[in-house]
Parts: structure tokens; C-alpha cells; sequence
């Protein structure tokens, strides 16, 4: 009996221990996984930093084409870009980055930035 | 009843059977096996994790050390000394001069190219990382470069083949060495 109760205390803690590192694992996985879509959102930032002022697109939910090699490592990642004019030579732009986790639940980041037609770009990036 | 005690005395005082001392060290063996197993896994999995760590910061640094001299530099350049763009080779006109940044087996180098002498710096000096700039035009007129660090790990962290990008736009663009 007393074997018996050391055992299942022991297979307890195993047990325990197991399930931690499966979740480290998927959080080390997650963490990585969002910071590369950080880096792609911040990427279509700088992408629209090439743009002169009147070519940034306005409209929302406009879809973007991800084409980074760091997005194909993303389940299902997509991307859209909401640009609103706030002032008149000044538009604010929003990138959000969706993809899916390997069981299929849906993450998002959000960056923000906002251009002026002076061509002073304010980087108040958000996540 | 006194014959009953009797008995129970007489079997405490016999100890345990051969077949019990068996049973009981086979079950505190597996017990301890799999606890050691356990015990080497977390090791192998910390010491992972570890590397995977110093790789994405070394990642990370490079990220951001092309970023910062891409937007104080004033247009890409197709070659200058030695060097000459490429997938492996990007190359920035700096302030002081003309600045390369060169992936090699050993990390990824940096080379300020300066009157009669090159200045010379191994970043991410981390093996098995590769590094490649990818110029969007050509590179006299092009505005910004797609930077992708990508390495492999082991499976068991979670991500075999991290893989980060960022793209970094020319900030003044108009000057030219």
C-alpha cells in the first residue's frame, strides 16, 4: 500500500512535469510566432514609408500581400491595412497580422503608425 | 484472542518475503527511471531553449542593427572595394563612407569601408544562423531591403525553423555618395 501511494505521488509528479514543458513549449512557439508577425506588420509599416503621401491607400480592411519569407512560417497568415486621413496631410495606418496557432485558434497584432504629407513620419508604433 | 496476537507478532517479526523485497524494488526502479528520464529531459529541453534564446536575440540584433544604418543611409549600392551586392551582400552608403554587411559561414559581418582602410566587426556570431538581403528594385534606385534571419532548432522547442523578416525603408533617400 505504501508503495503503491509513493508511486502514484511519483507518477503524479511526472505527470506534472510533463504537462509544464508541453506548455512551455507551445509558449516558447507562440512567443516566437508573434514576434515574427510583429516584424511583419512593422515591415508593411515601412513598406508604406516608401510610398509618397497621396499613393498610401485610404480604406479599411484593405487586404495585403504578406510577402515575406518569415509569413509563410505563419499558419494561414494574412494581413489588412486601414488607413484613415485624421487631419488633412495626415493619415493614420493600422496593419493587422492574423494567423492561426497550430490548433487552429486565431492570434492578431496591431501596429499603428501615422504618416503627414511633409513627409515626417511619426513613429509612434503600438503594439 | 492470545493466540491471535500471538500470531500477528510472530508475522510482524518475520520481516518481508522474497517476493515483496522483489516487487518493491522493481516498482521503486521504475519509479526512479522515469524520474531521472524526466529529470535529463527538462535539462535537455532548458539547455533548448537556451540556445534558441541567444539565437533569436542574435537575430534580433542584426534585424536591428541593418535597420538603423538602412535609415541613415543614403541609397543602396551595387558594389564598393571588394564587394558587390547580392542575396549575401548588402551594401549602404553611410555617412563616413560606404557601409557592407556580409553573411559568411561564421555570423554575419560588418565593414566600413573608410579611405585606405576597412574597419571590420563579426555580428551575430552565432553559428548556424543564415542571413540574406533582399534588395526590392535595383540597387541604385531601390528604397528598402527585406532582411531574413533563419536558423533550425531541434523540434522539441516548438519552432524547427524560426524564421524572421523585416523590411527597413531608406530614410533620405535624395543623398548619394
Amino acid at each position: 500500500m505504501d508503495a503503491l501511494v509513493a508511486l502514484a505521488i511519483l507518477g503524479a509528479g511526472v505527470f506534472l512535469s510533463m504537462a509544464f514543458f508541453r506548455a512551455e513549449v507551445k509558449e516558447v512557439r507562440s512567443t516566437h510566432e508573434r514576434f515574427a508577425a510583429l516584424l511583419i506588420a512593422e515591415s508593411e509599416i515601412e513598406r508604406l514609408r516608401t510610398l509618397p503621401y497621396e499613393r498610401i491607400p485610404i480604406g479599411e480592411g484593405q487586404p495585403l500581400e504578406l510577402k515575406l519569407l518569415s509569413a509563410k512560417h505563419l499558419k494561414e497568415a494574412t494581413g489588412t491595412l486601414t488607413v484613415q486621413e485624421i487631419a488633412p496631410g495626415l493619415k493614420a495606418a493600422t496593419v493587422r497580422i492574423h494567423w492561426s496557432s497550430p490548433r487552429g485558434t486565431p492570434l492578431r497584432v496591431e501596429l499603428s503608425s501615422e504618416f503627414s504629407r511633409a513627409g515626417s513620419q511619426h513613429d509612434d508604433t503600438k503594439p | 484472542m492470545t493466540i491471535r496476537n500471538h500470531r500477528n507478532q510472530s508475522r510482524l517479526g518475520e520481516g518481508f518475503t522474497l517476493i515483496e523485497v522483489i516487487v518493491s524494488i522493481g516498482l521503486i526502479t521504475t519509479a526512479l527511471g522515469l524520474g531521472a528520464m524526466c529529470f535529463a529531459e527538462v535539462v535537455r529541453l532548458r539547455g533548448a531553449q537556451e540556445r534558441y534564446t541567444q539565437r533569436l536575440n542574435a537575430a534580433d540584433f542584426l534585424l536591428r542593427r541593418v535597420a538603423d544604418d538602412v535609415r541613415s543611409a543614403g541609397a543602396f549600392l551595387p558594389s564598393a572595394g571588394e564587394f558587390s551586392a547580392d542575396a549575401r551582400t548588402l551594401i549602404l552608403s553611410g555617412n563616413d563612407g560606404p557601409v557592407v554587411y556580409h553573411a559568411t559561414e561564421r555570423g554575419v559581418e560588418r565593414v566600413e569601408l573608410r579611405p585606405g582602410r576597412a574597419v571590420r566587426a563579426l555580428l551575430m556570431d552565432a553559428a548556424g544562423i543564415e542571413a540574406r538581403f533582399d534588395i526590392e528594385g535595383n540597387p541604385g534606385a531601390a528604397r528598402s531591403v527585406i532582411t531574413t534571419a533563419e536558423w533550425n532548432e531541434p523540434a522539441k522547442i516548438g519552432v524547427s525553423r524560426p524564421t524572421l523578416s523585416l523590411r527597413v525603408a531608406l530614410r533620405n533617400p535624395a543623398r548619394r555618395p
